[in-house]
């Protein structure tokens, strides 16, 4: 079962997504391939301003590939990407300017300190020194590395990473943040105080794009889901939206949750396999 | 259902080999770099052990029986020794398996050991050993019926050296994972191949000066088989040696000495691993120092108390400046204004300069300066491009009063370390930025502030290097009238080394591997040659441009018109400032465009 039907998205030759003042990121016909693979296929997605979109799928579905191809680290095999209506393959630049991203992968300078990341990364924007230094004391002690902020970033631990990476990616006021499974190595204390800082951030007209597994925080955060599955955009809408269609396939919409959803959507097995040998 | 547990089990031994090899094969199979880099390796490797085996060889079958067993044991107790020092400069958990994954396997001690063991046949390194064993089996088969000891003899040998390297591995795994001394071990992995490369030079001055018609062979005036005799691979060798007496009784007796010796040996080994992994995952294996400072600090994890922090964080959540104060725009027009705003400010900001330079570029300055200090493998780079140095004056001045060294003019020639560090850390210099290429290519930065602030870093260290360098030299040889000019010829050549590793690292990036001690590298050997590959050819390449400054120096000093160097000089640096801010200015738009490919290429592991 599919909620979205090839012949209900729109043209991708015709379509300039600069012209939509109220699209934070869209693309059209986005796709890549790995040879034979295809990772990414035609994906067609507008998500508007403020909007807060989680991105679902299972493993190995494209999430990571789809960001990837979003933020301008992998080039689409064909297709448009235009974030705060700056094409993001035409003008990198202006678009980065745009966006805040933590990647799925941290790629952090290791030999610096927290602190220095942070400053490094500020300045990056171009964001004056005096500025940087409040943000970055700001981010460290909400983030509660304040008191690791002088150590070499080698030496956190997982989480600590994580929360770095997000203060990096917040220091300059993205209006566009990309989230690749942001709360996975995060612990309860840290995660709810990154849920906080989200949601207000999508409150001040921050437009949040963010993939992750955990169907509890997508469902208690996002606005609006996309579920992606084998590269294709398999549904879209919000939770409501979802329900209902999910109601018109004959199942019960009222107690469905996005778990629910999202097994029916990506047609997964819920029955138990035949291990009987483990009895 | 109770199952007997058996104490060794072959079908799991020849699991593990299976996984073992399965692995190796795997790496080749899948990445046709590695099957070239492979090949570039045997054409290195094979003509040096090869060498290595034949002159042993020659040497077991004409020396005389007593000088033959000084080489024997010489080369039992060398690769002993070599091996057991080998995990302190190049740690990994174990070559040839992951002992760590196969903790989670109900496999026994022996099994364990038995696995490990075979899994380093199939090691690189291991070659070195096969082809010196080889080497002893053909020198010392005849009579044939020597191979009766000779073969267990070398058996239980491969188990001491391979042991005691595994052994010493074990026993100082917490001090070797530990980060500070991975990073010293990398410095001095790179300053002990510069400091083999100076022995090499002096030994083979001495040995070149020595007199054979004197001295016989240089064995015959070794006496050191009585004492290397009692080391367990030295008793193999004695049994090896007496058995080609025909002494049959005490060759049997020296070589059971050293079979039994292997018993402490590997069983003190699986204890030690054993115990090594068990504190590396309940982090036991913490320095004092650590363990201190951990409880000094405030105790986040502690329940009780943290259990108070969300509230209070999430309050200074709301609080972080320019995050999140604003009240909830609830209007499409006022969000759009919003949002226009903090654009506004971002460009604002970035346009503005602090000093000469954008803030960009003093951003990449200071983290690549940073780096340079912090980062063991650039630091190896620095003090290599010394060391270079050293060899290529030092060592001859050792061999002869007359060396370079002696000439003013060698001022004029110390531009080269500087040369070779600008070389190291420009000719990859994006491939260098290793993962975190991917985080840098996320700042919306003009691609030419990012070569810039790397190009300054690297000047700045290299131009430091240069000055002091060619103060020591002119100091050396009292060759004060060349300072200036070597000084001159040096920024030249660093420019243009600079614009040419700008031109490079964009057109042709390859991975640097991080040397990452205590797990399995995947910088391989193989990896390594198709690496020095590019990377002389990226070299050859460089030195043709450079050849205008090196014509600049060398051209009026061999027609002895030094005065000439006044013109030429300059003009080289011209010349060198040239190719850099041509270089540059042409490459840094091909740079935004080829993101995807050049992290394809730098990243991909």
């Amino acid at each position: 079962m599919t909620f979205i039907s090839p012949s209900s998205q729109p043209p991708t030759n015709t379509f300039n997504g600069a012209l939509d003042p109220q699209a934070a990121i869209v693309t059209r016909g986005l796709m890549r391939a790995f040879g034979p693979k295809i990772a990414v296929n035609s994906l067609n997605l507008t998500i508007r301003r403020g909007e807060f979109f989680g991105f679902l799928g299972p493993n190995g579905a494209g999430k990571s590939t789809t960001i990837k191809l979003m933020v301008g680290l992998l080039r689409p095999t064909a297709g448009h990407v235009w974030v705060g209506g700056v094409d993001v393959w035409h003008d990198p630049l202006a678009a980065r300017r745009l966006m805040g991203v933590l990647p799925e992968q941290l790629n952090l300078y290791e030999r610096l300190s927290g602190r220095e990341f942070l400053t490094f990364a500020g300045h990056m924007y171009g964001i004056s020194k005096q500025e940087v230094r409040r943000r970055s004391e700001d981010l460290l002690s909400v983030l509660t590395l304040a008191d690791d902020a002088d150590k070499l970033i080698v030496d956190y631990s997982v989480g600590m990473r994580k929360k770095v990476a997000l203060a990096a990616a917040l220091i300059h006021r993205p209006q566009v943040l990309f989230l690749d499974e942001p709360f996975e190595g995060i612990d309860p204390i840290s995660s709810r105080i990154i849920r906080t800082i989200l949601r207000d951030l999508t409150g001040a007209g921050v437009t949040i794009f963010f993939s992750s597994h955990i169907m509890e925080v997508v469902e208690r955060l996002c606005s609006r889901v996309g579920i992606i599955n084998q590269g294709s955009l398999v549904a879209e809408g919000t939770l409501q939206e979802l329900r209902e269609r999910g109601g018109q396939n004959g199942h019960n919409q009222e107690a469905a949750t996005l778990e629910d959803i999202f097994l029916q959507v990506v047609g997964a097995r819920q029955e138990g396999g035949n291990l009987s040998w483990l009895e | 259902m109770t199952t007997h547990r058996r104490f060794l089990n072959w079908s799991n031994i020849y699991w593990l080999f299976w996984l073992r090899a399965k692995l190796l094969l795997r790496g080749y199979t899948r990445d046709w770099r590695r099957v070239l880099g492979g090949i570039l390796l045997l054409l290195i490797a094979i003509p040096f052990l090869g060498g290595l085996a034949l002159g042993t060889f020659a040497g077991y079958v004409a020396l005389p029986q007593g000088e033959a067993t000084e080489l024997l044991l010489l080369v039992l107790v060398g690769l002993y020794l070599f091996w057991s020092f080998l995990p302190l400069i190049e740690f990994s958990v174990n070559e040839g398996l992951d002992v760590t994954k196969l903790t989670l396997y109900p496999l026994t001690r022996v099994e364990r050991m038995i696995g490990l063991l075979l899994a380093t046949i199939l090691d690189i390194p291991t070659l070195g050993i096969l082809a010196l064993f080889l080497a002893i089996l053909l020198g010392w088969s005849n009579p044939l019926r020597t191979l009766i000891i000779a073969v267990p003899a070398l058996l239980v040998a491969y188990v001491h050296i391979v042991g005691l390297s595994q052994l010493v591995l074990a026993a100082f795994m917490g001090l070797l994972r530990s980060r500070r001394y991975r990073d010293l071990a990398i410095i001095a992995f790179a300053l002990f191949g510069s400091a083999c490369s100076i022995s090499q030079q002096l030994v083979a001055r001495q040995i070149g000066r020595l007199d054979l018609s004197q001295h016989g062979n240089i064995f015959a005036s070794i006496h050191l088989a009585q004492y290397l005799q009692f080391a367990p691979p030295g008793m193999a060798g004695r049994a090896i040696s007496l058995a080609n007496e025909g002494a049959w009784l005490p060759a049997l007796g020296w070589l059971a000495v050293s079979a039994v010796l292997t018993i402490p040996v590997l069983w003190l080994w699986i204890v030690l691993l054993e115990r090594g992994i068990a504190m590396a995952e309940t982090g036991t294996g913490r320095t004092r120092r650590q363990r201190k400072r951990a409880q000094a600090s405030p105790a986040v994890q502690a329940t009780p108390a943290a259990s108070l922090l969300p509230n209070a964080d999430l309050a200074a959540a709301r609080s972080i400046g320019g995050l999140a104060p604003e009240p909830m725009i609830s209007t499409p027009t006022a969000r759009n204004t919003a949002i226009t705003q903090a654009t506004d400010l971002i460009t604002h900001a970035e346009s503005a300069r602090k000093g000469i330079l954008p803030l960009p570029v003093q951003a990449v300055f200071i983290k690549d300066v940073r780096y340079l200090w912090r980062d063991p493998q650039m630091k190896a780079s620095m003090l290599s491009s010394i060391f270079i140095l050293i060899i290529i004056f030092v060592g001859p001045a050792f061999g002869s009063h007359s060396g370079p060294t002696a000439h003013p003019w060698a001022v004029l020639l110390s531009c080269l370390a500087p040369l070779f560090l600008a070389m190291n850390l420009s000719l990859n210099t994006l491939g260098l930025e290793r993962q975190a290429l991917t985080t840098l290519f996320l700042f919306p930065v003009r691609p030419q502030y990012i070569l810039w602030g790397k190009n300054l870093a690297v000047a700045t260290v290299a131009l430091s290097e240069q000055v002091l360098i060619a103060a020591a030299f002119a100091f050396i040889t009292n060759g004060w009238a060349y300072y200036i000019p070597a000084v001159m010829v040096g920024i030249a050549a660093i420019a243009v080394m600079l614009g040419c590793g700008n031109l490079l690292s964009v057109l042709l990036p390859f991975r640097a591997p991080q040397f990452k001690m205590g797990t399995s590298t995947s910088g391989t050997p193989e990896s390594g040659c198709l690496r020095s590959l590019m990377g002389m050819f990226s070299l050859g390449i460089t030195l043709v441009v450079l050849a205008p400054v090196i014509a600049g120096v060398i051209l009026p000093l061999v027609f002895d018109v030094p005065i000439v160097l006044w013109a030429t000089l300059p003009l080289a640096l011209l010349y060198g400032l040239g190719i850099h801010q041509g270089a540059t200015r042409l490459i840094a738009p091909r740079m935004v465009q080829r993101i995807p490919e050049i992290l394809g290429q730098t990243t991909r592991e």
